[in-house]
């Protein structure tokens, strides 16, 4: 069962600390075989978002399941290849 | 795609065609030689490698996949893993002639099907090996990075020593750097790519375990950037602390790549013996790349510097002023030194151009199925840009004439007993300020009979001159348009529309072709060519006020005909003034006749007055109401010694002939600068092209082939007339020397007979000789030989000798079996002295002739010998 997470706070220049209590308590409540971070809809990613993203990764990670980031916004996908985090998880670009 | 990167991308092209033309000889050299070459396959790998890498770094797959697979082929061979096989060759050169299509259309090399070129070269290639690449190191963030451990290719790193870039390595700090200056890392990259290029970058998410402490600990992001900027602006212009920069100068990536062209892998292969004496390849930092049309810009501009030099010089020549002339001459040595240097400039090795037919040869060997090599001589001798340009088609013509119809077929070699390899022979060097090439085959030749059947077939000679040709001027006639002898026409030569077609291309280069052949033996086609077109030396000659400049490759020799000599040596034979030169006949052409110019004159050399020539013919003498012939005449004073008759003949070459021009007057030699015929003049036979003279003024150069053949001269008639007027001078040479054996049989007199009638001479002892009644005989094998003593029956003083042997000479091819005797031998001589019939007769006497100054009798063996033995 994929465990879908998102939220449009994730665009804003200053981090957001609540989103990250939201995606830990969800992580921790629901069993899921596989973690998609749904960032449909986001402009921009600031810094702090990216290192929200790889705290996702390793989460994933120490718990042996996948996770992917979808994205509708091609300048983000351009972003995650620049950064060689799509050598650690899926970034797939869906239709606007 | 931007202009700089427009620009880097040009540059590519160019430099991987080199590449390309650099690998076609190696590969056909590995391929026939007999231990591999390490170097050889070296440079193949590296050029591969380069324009993978650099046609990579832009995005071009197609070609980057070619060369990938074309690279692994080679790797497998520089490790010893594969050997170089023919069918290796066959299909990397595909690969070569694949990347060549891809690289005159970069733009459109995406679209291209590289799939058949592919397939070929899978059966080569180990394609699971990767080559080489430097490996992302995991590192430390405080770790300093080197150059050969950064992931950058060495294209990438040629191409920004070239556009004068340094490279940095900046480690981005995310939190110090980017969140708490609320900077995007998207925004960053824009900025960064706004100074320089954008290389590479990756993201060390190690410190990161989870959502826990994903916002409070740091994480580097280390970001490659290629940028002309100095470092300290670099790092305060993003603010980023100078301690997380680290730049590698432009000169230090210089030296590192240097250091790496000197440490390429080891191989499991040996050194090929000789393998020394392949070509240097020129450090990157002693040549420079120039644009052909830069260069052609300095090769006009020099043109107009030599032209001003010869008005400055003709201008100042009368100059008293020796600080003037002190600089002229100055100016005229640095002007010669500019032209020489600007003129080598673009000059080429022919080897560039020879360097294509081992893989022509190589393909006509499997096309037509004869085992044949290619050997070239001469490789670096130089020659125009223009010039090598204009060989490609003619040479490849004359090669592939060479391999079809001369070469023969195996059978046909082993038959003939020769190797079985044909082989056809590339030679260049230079003769006489010009550059020949020769390119032979040690194949059938050519039959001179048939081509002489096939030009009376033609209607290009007549049958009453077809025999007295020579070889060499029966060959010319190949060049005619359609002329061809071959027994079967192939697609690869034969039909006769060649070799016409290389005369004309050779002869617009100012270069003429001759055929030299034997038959069974093979041919060699010999090119003449000019070494520049633009400057030549040049002699200049005057022809009724006009002044023309006649090229010193064209001039054999000038002869001035004096006035008392002009009758006796220019003749009329066969419809032609000729010119008796030594032991030739030269026809010769009156440069005014030749150009039409009406109402011919000449220069009078004492009153200096033009004054009209009436003479039709050059050996004429001049007529008219001239009043000082006139007086001359009534005088008695041979008009003919007046200098006002001499001629002044250049003696001209067209290929192997020669023929003579009469012009007014010689001038200076001179380097003149070769302008081309505009399109109204192109039509004008006589002219190869103008020049303008020191004084301003133009002056055409003329065309000593263009002449010939406007005068119509037929060099094959005359030259058998030469030949003829030879042979009987010969002749007559042959009949007026005689040898003669001079000896004594008297006391005074000296006696000869010709040493053509002399059988043998012997040494008697006169204790040998027997005497029958008053007859002398001696013993020779079985029979006896009488012993004639001329004074016994000619009128000369009787012998004196006292020697205990006497000389018989046995007279050649006479029945009677008698031999003269003589006391003495004084001397054989070569004699054309004058038989004297009259002053001396009697028995046994032919006549008397004056031979080293004294009276000799000679002698009349046939009648002494009838008055002794009737």
């Amino acid at each position: 069962m994929a465990l879908r997470l998102s939220s449009s706070a994730l665009g804003a220049p200053l981090p957001k600390s609540e989103i990250l209590t939201d995606f830990k308590a969800k992580i921790e409540k629901e069993p899921f075989d596989e973690l998609v971070l749904d960032l449909t809809g986001i402009e921009k990613l600031f810094s702090w978002a990216i290192r929200v993203v790889v705290g996702l990764h390793k989460e994933c990670a120490a718990r042996g399941k996948p996770f992917s980031v979808e994205t509708d916004n091609d300048s983000i996908v351009h972003l995650f290849k620049m950064l060689k985090l799509d050598s650690l998880f899926t970034v797939k670009a869906v239709g606007k | 795609m931007n202009l700089a990167d427009q620009s880097i991308l040009n540059e590519l092209v160019v430099e991987s065609r080199e590449h390309l033309a650099s690998i076609e000889p190696d590969l056909l050299s590995l391929e026939r030689g007999e231990t591999v070459s390490k170097e050889a396959v070296n440079r193949i790998f590296r050029a591969l490698h380069s324009i993978k890498g650099g046609f990579g770094f832009f995005g071009y797959e197609k070609i980057k996949s070619l060369g990938h697979v074309m690279e692994n082929v080679m790797m497998g061979v520089r490790d010893g893993k594969t050997q170089i096989t023919p069918p290796m060759v066959d299909a990397l050169l595909l690969g070569i002639d694949k990347l060549r299509v891809m690289l005159d259309d970069v733009g459109r090399s995406e679209d291209s099907e590289i799939g058949p070129e592919l397939a070929a070269l899978e059966g080569f290639a180990d394609l699971k090996v990767q080559p080489e690449a430097i490996k992302i190191p995991v590192r430390a963030p405080d770790t300093a990075y080197t150059l050969n451990t950064l992931p950058v290719s060495r294209e990438a790193l040629n191409s920004f020593v070239r556009t004068g870039r340094h490279l940095y390595v900046l480690g981005i700090d995310i939190n110090a750097d980017l969140t708490r200056k609320n900077r995007s890392p998207l925004d960053f990259f824009k900025e960064l790519e706004k100074v320089g290029e954008f290389v590479d970058s990756w993201m060390d998410t190690s410190p990161i375990s989870g959502l826990t402490d994903c916002l409070e600990k740091e994480i580097r992001l280390t970001v490659i950037l290629a940028s002309v900027l100095e470092p300290d602006l670099l790092a305060g212009g993003f603010d980023i602390d100078p301690n997380r920069v680290t730049s590698f100068h432009k000169d230090e990536i210089r030296k590192e790549l240097s250091g790496e062209k000197n440490k390429q892998g080891q191989s499991a292969m040996t050194e090929r013996p000789g393998a020394a004496n392949a070509a240097k390849i020129a450090d990157p930092d002693e040549t420079i790349r120039v644009k052909v049309d830069l260069l052609n810009d300095l090769v006009n501009l020099a043109g107009e510097l030599v032209l001003s030099r010869n008005q400055l010089m003709q201008r100042l020549k009368d100059t008293e002023s020796q600080s003037l002339k002190t600089i002229v001459q100055n100016i005229d040595r640095v002007t010669s030194e500019l032209q020489e240097g600007i003129r080598n400039t673009r000059m080429q090795p022919i080897g560039t151009l020879f360097a294509k037919f081992p893989r022509i040869i190589r393909e006509l060997s499997k096309k037509l199925g004869k085992e044949m090599e290619v050997f070239v001589e001469g490789e670096g001798v130089e020659l125009d840009k223009s010039i090598i340009e204009a060989l490609t088609d003619p040479l490849t013509h004359i090669v592939r004439n060479c391999a079809d119809h001369g070469i023969e077929s195996p059978q046909q070699r082993a038959k003939n007993n020769k190797p079985a390899a044909g082989r056809i022979t590339l030679r260049a060097y230079h003769e006489g300020g010009q550059v020949m090439i020769e390119v032979g085959d040690d194949g059938q030749g050519i039959k001179a009979d048939r081509v002489r059947e096939k030009a009376l077939e033609n209607g290009l000679i007549r049958r009453e001159n077809a025999a007295g040709m020579s070889d060499t001027e029966l060959f010319q006639f190949i060049f005619e348009p359609g002329f061809s002898t071959a027994e079967v026409v192939s697609d690869v030569s034969g039909r006769g529309v060649g070799l016409d077609v290389v005369k004309t291309n050779i002869e617009k280069l100012g270069g003429t072709v001759v055929i030299e052949s034997v038959a069974g033996r093979g041919t060699t086609i010999k090119l003449t060519l000019p070494l520049t077109l633009a400057i030549i030396p040049s002699l200049i000659v005057t022809c009724e006020e006009r002044r023309f400049a006649v090229p010193q490759v064209d001039l054999e020799e000038l002869v001035r005909i004096r006035a008392v000599d002009v009758s006796r040596k220019i003749e009329n034979i066969r419809g032609y003034e000729v010119l008796r030169l030594r032991d030739r006949l030269l026809p010769v052409v009156r440069l005014n006749k030749i150009l039409d110019i009406p109402n011919p004159t000449f220069i009078d050399p004492e009153t200096k007055e033009r004054m009209p020539d009436r003479r039709k013919r050059l050996a004429d003498r001049r007529q008219g109401e001239v009043p000082e012939i006139k007086e001359m005449r009534s005088a008695g004073k041979d008009r003919r010694c007046s200098s006002k008759s001499a001629a002044n003949v250049l003696v001209l070459k067209v290929g192997p002939n020669r023929f003579g021009l009469v012009v007014e007057s010689l001038h200076d030699n001179e380097e003149i600068v070769v302008k081309p015929l505009s399109m109204y003049l192109k039509g004008c036979k006589c002219y190869s092209g103008a020049t303008i003279m020191g004084d301003g003024r133009v002056a055409m150069i003329l065309d000593s082939a263009g002449i010939s053949e406007e005068a119509n001269l037929k060099f094959d008639e005359l030259s058998k007339e030469s030949q003829m007027q030879a042979e009987k001078h010969a002749r007559d040479l042959d009949k007026a020397s005689r040898a003669m054996l001079m000896f004594k049989s008297s006391a005074t007199e000296v006696l000869c007979m010709e040493i053509s009638g002399i059988a043998r001479i012997e040494k008697v002892g006169n204790a040998d000789i027997e005497k029958v009644g008053d007859k002398e005989y001696v013993r020779h094998a079985d029979s006896s030989l009488r012993i004639v003593r001329p004074a016994d029956y000619m009128p000369v003083k009787p012998s004196v000798s006292q020697q205990p042997h006497v000389y018989v000479i046995v007279p050649k091819g006479k029945s009677k079996n008698m031999g003269i005797a003589a006391d003495s031998l004084l001397d054989i001589v070569e004699t054309t002295a004058i038989e004297d019939k009259k002053s001396l007769v009697g028995t046994g006497i032919a006549g008397s002739m004056i031979v080293n100054n004294r009276m000799t009798v000679l002698l009349d063996v046939d009648s002494l010998l009838n008055v002794v033995e009737p």
